[in-house]
């Protein structure tokens, strides 16, 4: 019950404490062990893991005197429990491998399992009881007291209620209704065949299939071959691509992805938020420059610079020497490369704003108790920083699952969005669809929610409260020394030439400076492409239908924010965390779910054969379907930044307007609005370019139709990455348009405005 | 010009009582201030009163009409904001004919009341600055100009003063009373500063955690406190535990650890919680203690050792102790302290108040 029963077992039995997890799993292990030589079957290893958590779980509140519902509260990281709770439902994508490194896993996953169980069990008792005798105990005073609730009628705030209501049933009907109908989808089972009427067949077949779980891969990841006579170090297979199957692959690259973006921002936002060093606000500027979202065109200049022949292989093998070798990208590693180039902005600006509003003091005092450097770093700086980190790196977790930009491009097929983006267009137009989209959005879905929580709850139990926030205010900036200073611009300049790497090429392909194929032709500098798709007809009118349909959506998403921004920031109902959590959800769902979902969702019902219905091309227009989508999708931002104003802006001012004689309305439209102005217009702006550069939607319904000049632009740029030379122009101004128009929109936001261009955060 | 009933209202959040079944008027033009410590329920009392927040029960009524369920915006109070609550995007006319234009008043006679609010206030010639060009004093008086302009019925303050610094608090709450006794509003004031509200108030009601344990003037609260709890909020006293010997009309004799000590209790108190044998509370005010008895009068006497002695201006603070308990005393400022050695003071019978004791005191001397 108490946290004595924890203090008692940290200090004072921490021995026989050691000795009861050694015989636990001693014994699991014995058991895994005893398997494989044959001794024991397979069934009676896992009731010897199972006993041994039971084991480990009543009899530690013997020795230690840890209740089970403590040791879920303190000690229990949640996520490693869902892992292992994973790997013991799932098990299979381990026992391919088919090496007894996987049973031991999973037995010991068992007997962990076990053990957080009964402990979560006993904390769910333990609440329970506490959350009656509460409710006992406040019915008592109201008992005491002769009370009886008010009627609802007479205390609710109708505006407030007509502010959560419509948000809800927005969200509920276009958010949550379509991906349940993949995750039931998921669970039909085939009519005919082996599986019938078996509901778990595709998912088996999900995780069983080699196509999709591979135990030895194809290919070499790092292979280095000598090509007239030059070395080159091939990523992602020379000849043959690497392959871990479908869902290896994926996790593969999300993880490496995240890491490495991760660490990068890490290294970037310290040096930025920390440093003071001449030439800071031209970094300030520049570090703008890989942020800009540059679809398809980035996988192209990433691709070009990065192969056999390309710039960027030839000047750093021929000209700096820094590498041994050219570097040629394919696969993969392509894939990965592009991720880590296009995700770090967004873990360096989640980091950097949580460093920059660590209070100063606490550095200090930490300082002043003797802590230094790394040390001072490690046990003050990073744990402040956690909720910073985590955030951006869930976002970029869920963005590399998703991206279909670089799979495309980069042509490689075995990945989870390029197979849902695949089988989808198949599906597109015929009667039946393939219950395998669905299974493969559903497991996308399970690994992105998987991530979310993992690295959420990690952050979550640890929520360190701040008491002042001086950061911005007194930057605690050093002077490093000469070789301080040397250090911190080559580290600058190579990260951000490495992640500014599509933009620069896409810039330079624009003008004719750079070839398609990697090559540099300064002298065939033009302008003519650029002129080409502001001027030509069939390039252009995508460039208005994105304009255009971004910009409803736009409309649509203030007519959901605002209110329910409203609505959650000032009624204290709990009902309101619900709303909080389904506007702020669409950021963990990939894109593709919500495409699939959608599919489904308006091939049926009211909407077959309608202007909505994707699998009626004659009478489909994806105006429609995807004003709505990118309203849903793109909502959080825009909510994010509204909330943050209406934070910002004290009830007491709405309170006093009211008192003065206001209604709720009227004091919406004279004190609220006008007090969260910016922050509107900061949503507005950020909305209308996260809607126009959407992807994941726009280029599966999006194109659709029988009509394909109602696609959306990012419809029109995959069409051309996949064609010719001349495509590769247009794609590359067509990104280079798209550059210009975020570039203004970051002005107007951080100058016109002032208001922080760190918009994507958690 | 409003009277303001109070019938029974309490309001719970969740296992919280925040305000127990309080009951009290509020006359036609009176200055009523609720008093207490942080959290006790007087910030609710007055949300409830300007419809901020609904009661769980009881009822709320101004002259005769019911207003317990009414919004804010129906209830004619205007309410001053500890931090005032001024609106950043509307300069100082703006933020004051607001509530002018709410009520659809013609231009001219709002441009008329706000240059009459505006002298009140003796804010003259601020009309067209935004609040955030203001020093604190001036954003309070704004913001007191916005609640009186629009005539309202009652005039609600919460904590006005508690953003300010010292000395202009003690300017400001003159010119608040100034200005509430020349438009004869009925006005309730939250505080805690027990100086303010002594100073500004006609009645004071004092609160800790939800109940009300007096209502009364001034004078009355602070030298005939009901119960230990105001006794002690209230000023600064010595608290002595004590069990009752003899009781003579509202003459008590109790036995504490400082001898024999005669008091006076209240009518009500006698021979109910105030009799033979039952414990009791002997209050003593530190400014009681004199150091020469007058003829006529009936003493007690102390003889205390002087362990510290504090020269504070107007009178000098000492700390005497005798039999392990230590008194607080206040002295002339002329009067000679010898440290360390015994001293005599003497304290009248009648300004010794003897209450019935409560458990869980917050002890305070």
């Amino acid at each position: 019950m108490t946290v004595e029963g924890i203090a008692g077992g940290s200090n004072g039995v921490s021995s026989s404490r050691m000795l009861l997890y050694g015989i636990s799993y001693g014994a699991t292990i014995l058991a895994g062990f005893l398997y494989i030589y044959g001794l024991i079957s397979y069934e009676i290893s896992l009731v010897i893991a199972l006993l041994a958590g039971l084991y480990l779980s009543l009899y530690r509140y013997n020795i230690a005197g840890t209740r089970p519902a403590d040791y879920y509260r303190f000690e229990v990281n949640n996520q490693v429990y869902l892992v292992s709770l994973l790997i013991v439902v799932i098990g299979i994508p381990l026992r391919v491998y088919g090496s007894g490194v996987a049973y031991f896993i999973e037995l010991i996953s068992l007997a962990y399992a076990t053990d957080a169980t009964i402990g979560l069990i006993d904390y769910s008792i333990v609440s329970l009881r506490n959350y009656y005798m509460r409710r006992r105990h406040e019915k008592s005073i109201w008992k005491e007291y002769d009370l009886r609730p008010v009627p609802w009628i007479k205390r609710i705030d109708k505006l407030i209620a007509l502010f959560a209501t419509y948000p809800l049933i927005m969200m509920t009907v276009f958010l949550l209704v379509p991906v349940a109908i993949v995750v039931l989808n998921a669970f039909t089972p085939p009519t005919i065949g082996p599986g019938a009427g078996d509901h778990l067949y595709w998912l088996k077949e999900v995780f069983t299939d080699p196509i999709y779980v591979r135990a030895k891969p194809v290919g070499k990841f790092i292979e280095t071959r000598i090509v007239d006579g030059i070395p080159v170090l091939y990523l992602g297979g020379a000849r043959v691509t690497y392959n871990h199957g479908i869902l290896i692959n994926s996790l593969l690259v999300a993880i490496t992805v995240t890491i490495s973006a991760t660490l990068l921002g890490l290294l970037m936002a310290f040096i930025m938020a920390r440093y003071k060093f001449p030439g800071k606000s031209l970094f300030r500027i520049l570090v703008l420059v890989p942020m800009f979202i540059i679809p398809f065109a980035n996988a192209l200049a990433v691709k070009a610079i990065f192969s056999y022949d390309g710039i960027g292989s030839v000047i750093m093998h021929d000209y700096l020497r820094i590498l041994p070798w050219r570097i040629n990208l394919s696969g993969l590693a392509g894939v990965m490369f592009l991720q880590v180039m296009a995700y770090m902005p967004i873990a360096y600006l989640n980091i950097f704003s949580s460093l920059a509003n660590i209070d100063p003091n606490l550095e200090e005092q930490a300082e002043n108790l003797g802590a230094k450097g790394f040390k001072l770093f490690r046990t003050v700086t990073l744990p402040l920083a956690l909720p910073g980190i985590a955030a951006g790196a869930i976002l970029v977790f869920i963005f590399s699952l998703e991206d279909l930009a670089g799979p495309i491009v980069f042509e490689e097929r075995n990945l989870i969005s390029y197979q849902i983006y695949d089988k989808l267009l198949v599906s597109a137009g015929k009667p039946t669809i393939l219950p395998e989209i669905s299974t493969l959005a559903l497991v996308m879905l399970m690994f992105a929610i998987l991530g979310y929580a993992i690295i959420r709850s990690y952050v979550s139990l640890k929520q360190y409260a701040m008491l002042s926030k001086g950061g911005r205010r007194h930057p605690r900036e050093r002077r490093p020394g000469a070789v301080g200073l040397a250090l911190i611009y080559i580290v600058l300049l190579s990260v951000l030439a490495f992640a500014s790497t599509p933009q620069v090429g896409t810039i330079l392909i624009t003008f004719g400076i750079l070839q398609p194929d990697g090559k540099l032709t300064l002298s065939q500098f033009t302008l003519q492409h650029i002129e080409r798709v502001l001027t030509a007809p069939d390039v252009n009118i995508y460039i208005r239908n994105s304009i255009v349909y971004a910009s409803l959506a736009l409309a649509l998403m203030l007519t959901i924010a605002i209110p329910a921004a409203y609505a959650v920031s000032r009624s204290k109902s709990k009902l309101m965390n619900i709303l909080d959590a389904l506007v702020t959800l669409p950021i963990a769902i990939p894109g593709l779910v919500i495409a699939v979902g959608l599919f489904f969702f308006y091939s049926r019902g009211i909407f077959r054969g309608t202007v909505f219905d994707p699998t009626s091309p004659e009478t489909y227009n994806p105006m429609y379907v995807l004003v709505l989508a990118y309203g849903i999708r793109k909502i959080p931002f825009v909510a994010r930044s509204l909330f943050a104003g209406l934070q910002q802006t004290h009830v007491s001012l709405e309170e006093a307007a009211m008192n003065l004689g206001a209604s709720r309305s009227k004091v919406l439209v004279s004190i609220v609005i006008p007090l969260i102005l910016l922050n509107i217009l900061s949503g507005v702006l950020l909305g209308f370019i996260y809607a126009s550069t959407e992807v994941s939607v726009s280029i599966t319904l999006g194109g659709m139709s029988a009509d394909n000049t109602k696609a959306p632009l990012t419809w029109f740029m995959k069409q051309t990455s996949l064609a010719s030379v001349q495509a590769s122009f247009d794609l590359a101004s067509l990104g280079f348009v798209l550059i210009i128009i975020q570039l203004i929109a970051v002005v107007v936001i951080v100058l016109g405005l002032r208001q922080s261009y760190a918009f994507i955060s958690l | 010009m409003t009277r303001v009933r109070i019938e029974g209202i309490t309001k719970i959040y969740g296992p919280v009582i925040a305000v127990d079944n309080m009951t009290l008027e509020i006359e036609d033009g009176e200055f009523f201030t609720f008093l207490g410590p942080s959290g006790c329920g007087k910030t609710t009392t007055l949300r409830l009163i300007a419809g901020f927040e609904f009661s769980d029960k009881g009822r709320i009524f101004f002259d005769d009409k019911e207003v317990t369920f009414l919004k804010p915006y129906e209830r004619n109070t205007a309410m001053v904001f500890q931090n005032y609550a001024l609106w950043p995007h509307m300069t100082v006319f703006d933020n004051i004919a607001y509530g002018l234009k709410l009520r659809k008043v013609p231009r001219e006679e709002i441009t008329r009341k706000v240059k009459q609010v505006l002298e009140l206030t003796r804010l003259e010639g601020m009309e067209n600055r935004y609040p955030t060009q203001l020093s604190g004093g001036q954003q309070q008086r704004v913001a007191l100009a916005r609640a009186l302009v629009v005539e309202p019925s009652i005039l609600l303050l919460d904590e006005p003063l508690s953003n300010l610094d010292a000395k202009l608090r003690v300017g400001m709450r003159e010119e608040i009373k100034r200005i509430q006794k020349e438009l004869g509003i009925t006005t309730i004031y939250v505080t805690h500063d027990q100086e303010e509200a002594l100073t500004m108030s006609d009645r004071i009601a004092v609160m800790n955690k939800g109940k009300v344990h007096q209502v009364g003037t001034p004078y009355e609260i602070y030298a005939r406190p009901r119960d230990l709890f105001v006794a002690t909020f209230l000023g600064r006293s010595n608290l002595l535990k004590g069990t009752v010997k003899s009781v003579d009309g509202s003459k008590v004799e109790v036995e504490t650890s400082l001898g024999r000590i005669t008091g006076f209790t209240h009518r009500d108190y006698i021979d109910m919680k105030v009799k033979e044998g039952s414990t009791v509370g002997v209050i003593i005010r530190p400014e009681s203690f004199i150091l020469e008895q007058k003829r006529n009068k009936e003493y007690n006497k102390f003889t205390v050792n002087i362990i510290l002695s504090m020269f504070a201006g107007n009178r000098i603070e000492v700390r005497g102790v005798y039999n392990d308990t230590e008194l607080l005393i206040y002295l002339p400022s002329n009067a000679e302290i010898p440290v360390d050695k015994p001293l005599d003071v003497y304290v009248e019978r009648s300004e010794i108040l003897i209450l019935p004791w409560e458990k869980g005191l917050l002890h305070q001397s």
